[in-house]
């Protein structure tokens, strides 16, 4: 009898770090388990007793990489209970902060991250080395969101300008004005990015993923509409639980989330979106999507990276057309009326990397007495596993190396952010 | 012609324990500083800094690192244009690390004049833990020779020299 174990003490290349163990006995792959140290639901409990009106800011000290995802999802969670519409400018003005955070997230991702995989750079130092003027691109599409969120958001990482019922201060136009010729350049590099992304090696894998995201009639979803599956669940976003389960799994501090009725894992993020939202992507998404072969419904998770680029081809163009017609008139927020307290609500948003589920029991007076948090990477943990059992049963002829290379790039195909879900990752395959 | 405005960067996270040290030195120096000297704050992205240090003279960055010295420790690294990638650095408690910041900053040449590096050894980084009592009696420390370094900076001496 033989064994392998591969262990992966710190996986480069993701927001955060855990560990990965793969073991290996006689040749057949038994055991992946991607673990998770930090301990959980910190920000849940340090919510507890806090005013309402303090969960956007709180919350999106969650993560350097999509603090607006945790503020949108907290804010519009309250809204609902409280009986809040945000609506018009400032409903716009918030898909506008979102877009920013969706920019930056993907050009992180897509250009220092999950480039160096394709092209064979052990990371992003030695591709700039050899490919500047790549890593210079990625870095202005970034720059671009960055500046949204300066902009509308008060400052770059932890924005601090949403409240419950829109903003604190509307931007001036003046304010504005340097941001519409960055997008008009940022459209030409997020084009260049798809076409640039789109002819990469592809390592050929079909998965068959339960897709789950957001779905809106008019628009490609970020803020609102339903709970969609790709098997054709539909809910409302506070029916998250009717769909989904969360389950502690001994060998991690996060929490995994599953389907219910059935225990199977499915996927959030870019692939969901696209396979589900495709025809609400703006046309030039949509064509230069077509132009580079990628599917309707796109299977095979290393293309993920493909899908991030037309979803910044489309982030764009609405940033583009939000701030065309921009004028700060009206309040910065709508009345905030509290009569139906003591009162529950709960949201789902689309942060970049997928759903983000916020709920909250508020006390009378207006204090947090339950918080719950359900972040897209640990809804992603269980297909991740998934990806990797399959990648892995496929290439066991390769060595421990080559495989953990092979472990690694599945998990960075969904820019899990671990950080989220908790911190840290090592992987270890044991061979036996 | 001018001299480039000297820059304190700190790095971290002030609800990771002592992975906020960074942001608490930066603290410590504002109200002790002139509008001549920029600080920054970062949070998470290190990509950021590309911007930020861009074209600065002297920059100090202040960051938590674990290198299996003892708690509070502080390690100092001067990194020119173009030195090899800071040791310090690599051990920083980020995704995308200090080091690789620095590394591509050089080789995108999106640099200050040179660095001061900063590393703090942190015992305690978990989310909500308050900063262990041996790094934050690092704060004053680190806040004291950042000033003696910007001085020198501003003097030209004797490192511009």
């Amino acid at each position: 009898m033989t064994e392998r174990t591969i262990s992966v003490d710190y996986l480069a290349r993701v927001e955060g770090e855990g560990s990965l163990k793969v073991r290996v006995r006689d040749h057949t792959l038994e055991e992946v388990q991607l673990k998770i140290f930090e301990p959980p639901r910190f920000f849940e409990a340090f919510l507890r007793g806090r005013a309402l009106e303090e969960a956007p800011d709180i919350t999106a000290r969650i993560c350097g990489i999509c603090p607006v995802a945790y503020q949108m999802s907290s804010a519009h969670a309250i809204e609902r209970a409280l009986g809040v519409r945000v609506d018009g400018l400032l409903r716009r003005l918030r898909r506008l902060l979102y877009l920013g955070e969706w920019i930056e997230s993907h050009a992180l991702h897509i250009y220092l991250l999950h480039t160096p995989d394709f092209l064979g750079y052990p990371d992003a130092l030695r591709l700039a080395r050899d490919r500047p003027q790549a890593v210079q691109r990625g870095l202005a599409l970034k720059r671009v969101g960055n500046q949204i969120l300066e902009v509308l958001g008060g400052r770059e990482i932890h924005p601090v300008n949403v409240r419950i019922g829109g903003f604190y201060r509307l931007p001036t136009v003046e304010e504005f004005a340097p941001l519409g010729p960055a997008l008009d350049r940022a459209l030409d590099l997020a084009l260049e990015t798809v076409r640039f992304v789109g002819g990469f090696d592809f390592p050929e894998l079909t998965e068959d993923y339960e897709f789950a995201a957001l779905s809106h009639p008019e628009e490609y979803p970020m803020t609102e509409g339903d709970i969609v599956t790709s098997s054709g669940t539909r809910l409302p976003q506070e029916r998250f639980d009717e769909a989904f389960e969360e389950l502690q799994v001994p060998y991690t501090n996060a929490l995994h989330v599953v389907r219910r009725p059935t225990g199977a894992s499915y996927l959030v993020g870019p692939l969901a979106r696209y396979a589900l939202n495709r025809e609400r992507l703006s046309r030039r998404a949509r064509d230069v999507a077509r132009e580079v072969g990628l599917a309707d419904v796109e299977r095979n998770p290393f293309r993920s990276v493909v899908v991030r680029a037309v979803e910044v081809v489309h982030a764009v163009e609405e940033a583009r057309e939000i701030l065309r017609t921009y004028r700060p008139e009206g309040p910065a927020a709508v009345p905030v009326d509290r009569s139906r307290l003591p009162a529950v609500g709960a949201a789902v948003t689309e942060a970049p990397r997928g759903m983000l589920y916020h709920a909250y029991k508020l006390a009378a007076d207006g204090r947090i007495e339950e918080a719950r948090i359900v972040a897209p990477t640990t809804q992603n943990q269980r297909r991740i596993e998934d990806d990797i059992r399959h990648v892995v049963s496929r290439s066991l002829d390769r060595t421990d190396a080559e495989l953990q290379a092979l472990c690694e790039r599945a998990i960075r195909n969904h820019d899990p952010c671990i950080s989220c879900a908790t911190h840290f990752l090592k992987l270890d395959v044991e061979r036996a | 012609m001018a001299r480039a405005s000297s820059l304190v960067v700190g790095v971290g996270n002030a609800d990771r324990g002592d992975d906020g040290v960074g942001l608490e030195v930066v603290r410590a120096l504002r109200p002790r500083l002139d509008r001549e000297v920029r600080l920054h704050e970062s949070r998470g992205d290190l990509t950021e800094l590309l911007d930020v240090w861009d074209g600065a003279g002297l920059t100090l960055v202040i960051d938590a690192v674990v290198t299996g010295a003892r708690a509070g420790t502080v390690l100092r690294q001067e990194i020119g244009p173009s030195d090899p990638p800071p040791t310090i650095a690599a051990a920083s408690t980020h995704a995308f690390s200090l080091a690789e910041a620095i590394g591509l900053a050089q080789v995108l040449d999106r640099r200050p004049e040179r660095w001061v590096l900063y590393g703090i050894e942190a015992v305690d980084v978990a989310i909500g833990h308050a900063m262990s009592l041996e790094v934050a009696a690092a704060v004053p420390l680190v806040a004291t020779r950042a000033l003696v370094d910007l001085e020198e900076a501003r003097r030209g001496a004797p490192a511009d020299a």
